[in-house]
């Protein structure tokens, strides 16, 4: 009798908190913030660079288990993470592009105009307006853009290129660039 | 004693149910520091209203044998301004605050950014008037006017449901022995819980209250002041963190609640106790019992 109360008393309570909580959770999404990250190792005995990494951006996709809504990204960024016996006062220029890979059409994203080593020591945003010499490409932006909006999203040649300015007396200008491409991705789980 | 770890069971899986276990932890692992407080500081607000609730009904303690098994249910009312705080997005969007959903908002806040970019603030996840909880707990004594309490539930297995571990321990002393002629009867505790659900959620409670009750026949009417302090500590990878900054996130926040009024009924019947009472303070909390025992 007893444990015929205590069950009938717990159904109860389960079902007064059943009934008023239904539908607790949302629908909404998850949005989930991913990093693409590819180093460029340039070395360069003249004055001239050019780098390319291809990147699977599908690959954002695929590592997410959960259904995605939607894809895009909201930031990129650029650091010098090892400059070797390079001078931190030499100075490189040029444009980050980015391409569908194989074609031979590419669009610049931002170009850079005498940065020093030193000055992307930090990580910086190519977006940000804490450093001279750093203009967006509104149209290579667009490009990307609709890359992500691609299903299944392509692979992309990002390609760095340009010239260094040096500020020692290195033989050889050596150093690893860092490119970072922030995505959002909405999830719905 | 089964029921109780049911409805225990049950109400955390209201609360972080199947799915919503990766869903919320999800949600979660994308935001900084501050972001995480205030999009949680609800969830801990109303948590910790019930976790520091339903400790027991009465402020007579006897010197007499006591054994009780309860089943305590809890619900904290989730009011519209807990649905929505101040969120700073990443760069490169501006560092000024923007309103959003906490986790029981609804959509979070799109900002606009440079060359047209966007960002989405998290959304909400759950859908609440009120917070419930179950706990089943155990209450022992009395030795020297004093009586222990316990709570305890562990779970970990199926890999679809959240692992669960709660551990409580209280103590309370009735003090009216102190006293002559008094017209009520007075007691003092103290009591300390310890919450883990799923990979990156901890939380501890603790409160020290003060009561006093009455009792007319059958009933009991019983009140009392509350001191708390509660914390969670969420500990989390960050995803798309920076170079900058160190994505094992592991940190703790407090609960706003710190004063609450109790106000409630007992109902004894032979070996059947039923009681229910109000909360009042920074959250208000209704909590409910039946517990069986001496």
């Amino acid at each position: 009798m007893k444990s015929q109360r205590k069950t009938l008393s717990g159904l109860l309570l389960i079902a007064l908190i059943a009934i008023s909580c239904d539908d607790i959770v949302r629908s909404n999404l998850v949005m989930i913030d991913t990093v693409s990250l590819f180093t460029y190792s340039i070395d360069t005995a003249d004055n001239n660079y050019s780098e390319t990494e291809r990147v699977n951006l599908q690959s954002v996709i695929d590592d997410i288990d959960s259904s995605v809504e939607d894809v895009s990204f909201f930031n990129i960024t650029m650091r010098v993470s090892n400059i070797y016996d390079s001078s931190p006062e030499t100075s490189f220029s040029g444009q980050l592009s980015v391409s569908q890979a194989g074609s031979n059409q590419s669009q610049a994203i931002v170009t850079f105009n005498n940065i020093k080593f030193e000055d992307f020591f930090t990580e910086r945003s190519i977006f940000s307006d804490d450093i001279e010499g750093v203009s967006v490409v509104s149209d290579g932006i667009s490009t990307l853009a609709d890359f992500y909006n691609r299903r299944p999203v392509p692979l992309v040649d990002f390609t760095v290129e340009g010239t260094v300015n040096r500020a020692g007396g290195e033989e050889r200008v050596v150093f690893d660039l860092e490119v970072r491409v922030y995505v959002q991705v909405a999830t719905d789980p | 004693m089964k029921s109780s770890f049911i409805l225990l069971a049950v109400s955390i899986l209201f609360i972080y149910p199947v799915n919503a276990q990766n869903q919320l932890e999800d949600a979660i692992s994308q935001l900084s520091v501050d972001n995480a407080t205030g999009y949680m500081q609800p969830f801990l607000n109303g948590f910790a209203g019930n976790m520091n609730s339903g400790f027991a009904g009465s402020a007579k303690i006897e010197n007499r044998f006591t054994i009780r098994f309860e089943a305590i249910g809890m619900a904290t009312l989730i009011g519209s301004d807990a649905e929505q705080f101040d969120a700073v997005p990443p760069a490169p969007f501006s560092q000024q605050p923007v309103r959003t959903a906490t986790v029981f908002g609804d959509q979070g806040t799109v900002v606009q950014g440079p060359e047209g970019l966007t960002y989405k603030l998290q959304d909400g996840q759950l859908n609440m008037n009120y917070l419930p909880l179950a706990a089943p707990q155990l209450t022992i004594g009395n030795f020297f006017n004093t009586q222990l309490i316990f709570r305890f539930f562990s779970y970990s297995g199926d890999s679809d449901v959240p692992d669960i571990d709660l551990f409580g321990v209280g103590v309370r002393h009735g003090v009216s022995q102190y006293f002559s002629d008094l017209p009520v009867d007075i007691a003092a505790g103290m009591f300390f819980q310890s919450f883990k659900i799923g990979d990156i959620i901890d939380s501890n409670f603790f409160s020290i209250n003060g009561m006093a009750s009455r009792d007319f026949s059958l009933l009991t009417l019983y009140g009392g002041i509350q001191y708390e302090y509660s914390t969670m500590n969420l500990n989390y990878t960050l995803s798309g963190a920076t170079s900058d900054e160190d994505a094992e996130i592991d940190f703790s926040f407090r609960s706003d609640n710190h004063l609450r009024a109790i106000a409630g009924l007992n109902l004894k019947l032979g070996l059947l106790h039923l009681r229910t009472d109000f909360n009042l303070g920074n959250v208000s909390v209704f909590s409910a019992s039946i517990g069986f025992g001496i």
